[in-house]
């Protein structure tokens, strides 16, 4: 196992304007699980693939445990990676698959008979050594790809959106398994997502990319209760911006003050936002701050109700919640748990 | 993020070694082409620019269109043109009739048919030209299968001469042109949502109204490719209008074949090597014009 | 209504199915026929004609010339088309030089066989080459080419990129990638286009019939000369063996590849 450090790296690809990675620095420490989290064409698979050694960055450096590896061939980094398509070798039987990466490293028959047993029993695929991967299911499948990749002891583990084409069952049993491996064998990866919730379930820490450049790091708790920006706020499920002002840690908006929540810091000029699961209505005004608002909108969904509401300013506000009786025409009074408010600069 | 202490000062990563672009892969063969098919043609095609003369096959001579001027003021050659392209053009219909209602049945049969079917369709390319074209033999001849059933259910008296006229040659050509019609129109068919025709059905459409209003502006590709594909193939056929319709069929192909390899009059066959050829771009590109302009409003 | 549709439709289906199979059937019941024309109905069941076609050295010469040609067409023709699939899926060449490639590569299936074999005589003449194995190899290579072309190309549109890669993160060398990897998995487009090539190049009378000398004549040509002054069955015999190959062919191609690929276009 091995620490990975990117320093400044960057890439452009020809004919781009912008740069697909720009400027990133990061460190991946032993052991930790680290996701890239983002949009597509945030960079985060074009990091990835920097990181693998399928592409070469126009300028930076690329440390493994203190060793430059910018130029380093792929074949040669002693990498493991589970590819978006699997990529398994339609030809080759699973047990063939798996020792490919044992093969090319020129270790011997018996040895690596043995590595490979040991690697299937991980992925529980041990009696289905002998089929083709047509012959399996997409969950067996995934697990062969994981076996490839975990039978050559990589320095580093490098998963590309390995399950995107799985049902969402199937993704989050998979999901569990990951995490298991992983942390059982103490492996450092590097996980490539779009799916939030899949980041925050698998990792020890989480880099929130955008157009090329790192948005925020952090573990999945800073990351989901503090985003910095609005940006990450957005992509974590957050809804209800509200232009505010902070001054001093006294944060005003809707015409309201209330005291800065101790995770964030801001000044003048910010953003505040209201998770809409936070939020509470009722028709009398409650203790604490609260905006009021007019209720447009009551969609029934079952474990909650999807409240629509129309601020004096004329913004909208989005409220989940459990029925509280309240009909669309009626006024309501908005509160909130501390956790659900946000606030960021701009 | 900040870089850390221990970074090194980044740098500029060199710029990598440019590998040879594989497009070079291709020159083999180019090279292969170019010497031994477009050269070639060419060549013949200059040839054709120069005056005939039996038995000479270089370039000595004046340019002169001569050859051309000959072909085309006498009945006897350039009828060959015409002949060619009505038997290409008959074949190239009555194969579209058939291979589309042949596309119609594997499309609506049932799987477990469906293989039996495809292979009885594709039987005729599986088998040797020759093979094909002598079975045709046995079944047109004079004395063949067909004449002796006819006379025997006494529909006609003598037997009638099927062989070495232009119905035995597009016989033999429909019947090996099939199934690539049959396949090219499967092809589109295949895209068609089978929901399709039965909305249509629910709208009231006859059988018959969904195959015109339907079925047949949405293989239009398919007709398309099959109709280049069999053209092309009818008017470049050489053995089953030698077999068939013997020496003197007539067909362009079988005159190239007597002006090189009896009359050695290479310059003059130069010139229905070039109108060949020459036909056979024009017809194909037409033809995908065209198609392209019927899908152009639905189709990408 | 719909009876009369359906019973106007199975007819039809009948009656094509008859136009479609009645020569190859024709042919297999007359090369079994005792007598010594082609009878309709056969006088008799006998093998015999089988035996005069297999000791005909007309038959068997020309067969081993095709055979042989078509090996060696097909063992030259291969890798040329496979390299040039390559270099224009891979190339990375501008759209329209790549049509324009592809265009060119495609071109023998277009112009017309005997042009083909017409130019080659003409060129080679001119040239002083007369010899009948070079012109028919010549000839031949440029028929297999295209279809392992078309195999190849249609495989690797299909071939998912990351298979290289990953045996590249697995430390596989480009050589390694190519011959543990990228091969292998093509292998089944190849074979079934080389498959196919070889059973044009064995089938073909147009290219040959201007390449081949006093000397040297392939298997259809031999027969195509036989039917000019005979009319026996041993041509039905010859032919039925014919089509069992022919036949053995094509369903190991489908069993490989799949036929519709290369028929259609």
């Amino acid at each position: 196992m091995a620490q990975v450090t990117l320093s400044r790296i960057t890439k452009r690809y020809p004919g781009s304007e912008t740069a697909a990675v720009d400027d990133v620095s990061l460190t991946i420490p032993k052991g930790s699980f680290t996701t890239l989290l983002g949009p597509s064409g945030c960079g985060k698979s074009s990091t990835l693939r920097i990181v693998a050694g399928l592409s070469r960055p126009d300028y930076g450096v690329l440390q493994m445990d203190g060793r430059d590896i910018t130029h380093l061939s792929a074949a040669r980094r002693n990498i493991g990676m589970v590819f978006q398509s699997l990529a398994l070798f339609p030809h080759m039987t699973v047990a063939e698959n798996v020792a490919f990466g044992l093969e090319m490293r020129g270790i011997g028959r018996s040895e690596r008979e043995t590595k490979v047993a040991r690697a299937l029993d991980i992925v529980e695929l041990g009696h289905l050594a002998a089929r083709h991967p047509h012959q399996l299911s997409g969950g067996q499948q995934q697990r062969v790809a994981l076996a490839r990749a975990l039978v050559v002891e990589p320095s580093i583990l490098i998963l590309d959106e390995p399950f995107s084409a799985l049902d969402r069952k199937l993704r989050e049993t998979m999901q569990i398994e990951l995490y298991r491996i992983t942390r059982d064998l103490g492996i450092t990866a590097m996980f490539v997502t779009h799916d939030q919730e899949e980041a925050l379930t698998l990792s020890d820490s989480i880099v929130v990319m955008n157009q090329g450049r790192i948005e925020q790091q952090g573990t999945p708790r800073e990351i989901y209760g503090a985003p910095r920006t609005r940006f990450t706020a957005e992509f974590m499920g957050l809804s209800n911006f509200l232009p505010a002002r902070c001054n001093n840690r006294a944060l005003s908006f809707e015409g309201l003050t209330t005291e800065m929540p101790a995770a964030f810091e801001a000044e003048g000029n910010c953003t505040v936002a209201l998770r809409p699961e936070g939020l509470s209505l009722s028709s009398t005004r409650p203790e604490g701050a609260a905006l009021k608002g007019h209720l447009a909108e009551a969609i029934y969904q079952g474990a909650s109700t999807s409240y629509t509401l129309d601020l004096p300013s004329g913004r909208r506000i989005t409220a989940r919640t459990t029925d509280c009786g309240l009909l669309p025409g009626q006024e309501a009074w908005i509160a909130w748990t501390p956790e659900a408010l946000h606030a960021f600069a701009a | 993020m900040a870089l850390t202490d221990t970074a090194p000062a980044p740098r500029a990563a060199p710029a990598p070694r440019k590998p040879v672009s594989p497009a070079w892969l291709t020159l083999p063969g180019l090279c292969f082409l170019v010497f031994v098919l477009l050269l070639p043609v060419g060549w013949l095609m200059a040839l054709s620019l120069k005056p005939s003369m039996p038995g000479a096959f270089t370039m000595e001579g004046d340019w002169t269109i001569a050859n051309y001027l000959r072909f085309f003021s006498q009945p006897f050659y350039y009828s060959t043109l015409i002949k060619t392209l009505w038997v290409s053009a008959l074949t190239t219909g009555i194969t579209a009739v058939l291979g589309y209602a042949l596309a119609l049945i594997i499309w609506t049969a049932s799987p477990a048919k469906r293989g039996w079917i495809v292979l009885i369709v594709l039987s005729p390319l599986l088998v040797s030209i020759v093979a094909r074209t002598y079975g045709w033999m046995i079944m047109l001849g004079d004395r063949g299968i067909l004449n002796q059933a006819l006379l025997a259910l006494g529909v006609i008296e003598e037997p009638i001469q099927i062989m070495y006229t232009s119905a035995a040659v597009i016989v033999g050509l429909v019947h090996v042109f099939v199934p690539f019609m049959a396949l090219c129109v499967l092809t589109s068919l295949e895209k068609i949502d089978p929901k399709v025709p039965e909305a249509a059905m629910t709208f009231g459409a006859s059988r018959w109204a969904v195959l015109r209003r339907i079925l047949l502006p949405l293989t239009v590709p398919g007709l398309a490719s099959g109709l280049t594909i069999v053209f092309s193939l009818a008017i470049s056929s050489y053995v089953t209008p030698a077999l068939m319709g013997g020496p003197r069929s007539g067909m362009l192909t079988t005159f190239i074949y007597q002006q090189f390899a009896v009359t050695l009059d290479w310059r003059f066959g130069a010139v229905l090597v070039t109108l060949l050829l020459a036909l056979t771009l024009v017809v194909l590109t037409s033809i995908l014009a065209l198609a392209a302009r019927m899908t152009a409003t639905w189709s990408k | 209504m719909s009876t009369y549709f359906s019973l106007f439709r199975r007819t039809g289906t009948a009656a094509l199915f008859v136009f479609l199979l009645a020569p190859l059937v024709a042919v297999i019941i007359v090369s079994v026929n005792a007598g010594a024309t082609p009878k309709f109905p056969p006088e008799g069941f006998s093998l015999r004609w089988y035996g005069a076609a297999l000791a005909n050295p007309a038959f068997t010469g020309s067969a081993l010339t095709s055979l042989v040609l078509a090996a060696v067409a097909t063992a030259l023709g291969t890798p040329l088309g496979v390299a040039a699939a390559f270099g224009i899926a891979r190339g990375k060449l501008p759209s329209s030089l790549r049509g324009l490639l592809e265009a060119i590569f495609l071109s023998p299936l277009i112009v017309p066989g005997i042009v083909i074999g017409v130019a080659l005589l003409v060129t080679l003449s001119t040239a002083g080459l007369r010899d009948a194995w070079l012109r028919l190899t010549l000839g031949h290579v440029l028929l297999v080419m295209p279809y392992v072309i078309r195999t190849s190309l249609a495989a690797l549109q299909s071939f998912d990129p990351s298979l290289e890669e990953a045996a590249h993160t697995l430390g596989a060398s480009r050589r390694q990638i190519l011959t543990r990897v990228t091969l292998p998995v093509l292998r089944p487009a190849i074979f079934a286009g080389a498959a196919f090539g070889f059973i044009i190049s064995f089938d073909d009378a147009a290219v040959s019939i201007f390449l081949i000398d006093s000397s040297t004549s392939t298997l259809p040509l031999a027969i195509m000369s036989y039917m000019q002054y005979n009319f026996d069955p041993s041509i039905a015999a010859v032919s039925s063996m014919l089509i069992a190959i022919t036949l053995a062919g094509a369903l190991v191609i489908e069993r490989v590849f799949g036929l519709k690929k290369f028929l259609g276009n």
